[in-house]
């Protein structure tokens, strides 16, 4: 019988010698993998500093957006403003909130897309919306999510988007009637129906007295 | 009780064997030629391969096949001297003894040969006939001239041995046989065989087509290297078998062993 354990010994050091060209081939890869994006990320960094100088000693020109590929995105993209919840600062007198609608005057082109969203019922498809609004504040958006709010009967969230429709534009009937109602259903009956005389005083809406009429008698709608 | 790697290994046993002579179709083709070569009247037949090709055992049978149909002699080892050598022969065509003290008249012998043409025909199989002096060849060439005694030359095909093939056969060897190795089929064929005849069914069932690659590998397919292979591999596995158990797979033999066994057999190096 042979010694096992020597011959065991020997099979262990010829698997580590047959490993070897393996190992090594993989390290050089590796360093080869690790030196090439060493060299990239350089080469970038330096690129990026080149950029940003000439931007804040030169100031902008096309020749320069064109050169850089870092920066652009961030510098050009406008900053996307938070949009809060006004809550309880509509009053009677002031029921249209028209501040900061004075302050968008200017309005994108209207897009239809959000019909392509409509027809599908993922939850993921209105976070979609939303993200979109925030970008190109079309009113057809956030109506779109207050009336699918308001469906989903998530009445505070239907409040939210019918005042960014109303802020966005004023003359959207349906988005004051769902404002008005979410705020019924939320329990702030008072405050639902001093919106609508106001916005019946404004427009003499038919829609609106029906919805008043119903709210003060404490009908369903 | 007997581990079963220790009949396995015992199956692996190198030796010129009758009853481990394993069919193959290599062999069964060289078998058929050399039968057929043995009834054409030719003087001389040339086998030659390297060794471990199965010359021997080829030769064995073929001397056990027709010993009952023809007068057939088997020189399995050369003889020491020229002496010992033309006394055998002498045996062979008197049936006689020589007597003490006396020796063998050449002459007289081949004289004695061309007296029996066409009365007997004697085939005479000389193995490992590389290990014959140039002389006694050539005397075996005029003894073969006499159409009397038909001789087959096995031959360890080296390049030394090449050459004295190609010297003293060359222009009167009318048939040359060659054996090669065997092919990974044939090879695998070999060791199932040899496990089956020995009932070891599961044992050769554990041995996977890529062992036998690998096995086929080592012993580049010459039948003497690969029993000293299988050897080694049921040693090895006998031994886990007796001492660790755990190390050893029953269902196949792990590639571990076949390597270590390579190892042992020199034919790969740390």
């Amino acid at each position: 019988m042979y010694n096992i354990k020597a011959l065991e010994e020997e099979w262990r050091r010829y698997k580590r010698k047959q490993r070897r060209p393996l190992l090594i081939t993989t390290i050089l890869v590796l360093a080869i993998a690790l030196a090439g994006g060493v060299g990239y990320y350089q080469n970038f960094k330096l690129e990026t500093l080149i950029d940003y100088i000439g931007k804040y000693t030169s100031g902008y020109s096309s020749k320069e957006e064109n050169r850089s590929l870092v920066f652009k995105p961030y510098l050009d993209q406008p900053k996307e403003t938070p949009l809060k919840h006004p809550k309880e600062e509509l009053t009677v007198d002031n029921p249209l909130v028209v501040q900061p609608v004075l302050e968008r005057v200017e309005k994108k082109p209207k897009k239809k897309l959000h019909i392509e969203v409509i027809d599908s019922n993922g939850a993921a498809a209105y976070k979609e919306v939303a993200k979109r609004f925030r970008l190109g504040h079309d009113p057809d958006d956030s109506l779109f999510l207050a009336k699918y709010f308001y469906a989903k009967r998530n009445y505070k969230k239907a409040e939210y988007w019918a005042l960014q429709t109303n802020k966005i534009n004023d003359n959207i009937e349906e988005s004051w009637l769902i404002f008005a109602k979410a705020k019924a259903k939320r329990g702030y009956r008072n405050e639902a129906k001093r919106i609508l005389k106001a916005y019946i005083k404004k427009t003499n809406s038919t829609e609106a007295k029906v919805l008043l009429d119903k709210i003060q008698k404490g009908r369903r709608f | 009780m007997k581990s079963r790697y220790e009949t396995a290994k015992n199956v692996f046993v190198d030796s010129v064997d009758l009853q481990d002579y394993i069919e193959l179709d290599s062999s069964v083709r060289a078998y058929e030629q050399l039968e057929h070569s043995i009834n054409k009247p030719l003087k001389m037949i040339l086998l030659f391969g390297r060794p471990g090709t199965g010359k021997s055992i080829l030769l064995n049978r073929l001397q056990n096949k027709l010993k009952h149909q023809r007068e057939i002699h088997y020189f399995d080892t050369p003889a020491m001297n020229e002496k010992e050598f033309f006394h055998k022969i002498f045996k062979i065509l008197t049936k006689k003894s020589l007597p003490q003290n006396t020796e063998v008249n050449f002459s007289a012998l081949v004289n004695y040969c061309k007296d029996l043409r066409g009365k007997r025909e004697i085939v005479i199989i000389l193995d490992e006939a590389q290990m014959y002096s140039v002389e006694l060849m050539e005397k075996i060439r005029l003894l073969s001239d006499s159409r009397t005694v038909k001789f087959i030359v096995s031959l360890h095909k080296t390049e030394d041995e090449d050459l004295v093939a190609k010297e003293h056969f060359q222009s009167r060897i009318w048939e040359v046989i060659e054996l090669k190795n065997a092919t990974l089929n044939d090879q695998m064929a070999y060791i199932h065989k040899k496990l089956l005849k020995h009932n070891l069914f599961e044992l050769a069932n554990s041995i996977k087509e890529k062992d036998m690659r690998l096995i086929h590998k080592f012993t580049k397919g010459n039948f003497r290297e690969c029993n000293k292979m299988m050897f080694t591999i049921f040693e090895i596995c006998e031994y886990y078998d007796k001492n660790e158990p755990g190390k050893i797979n029953y269902d196949k033999i792990p590639k571990r062993v076949i390597e270590m066994a390579a190892l042992k057999l020199g034919y790969i190096h740390v």
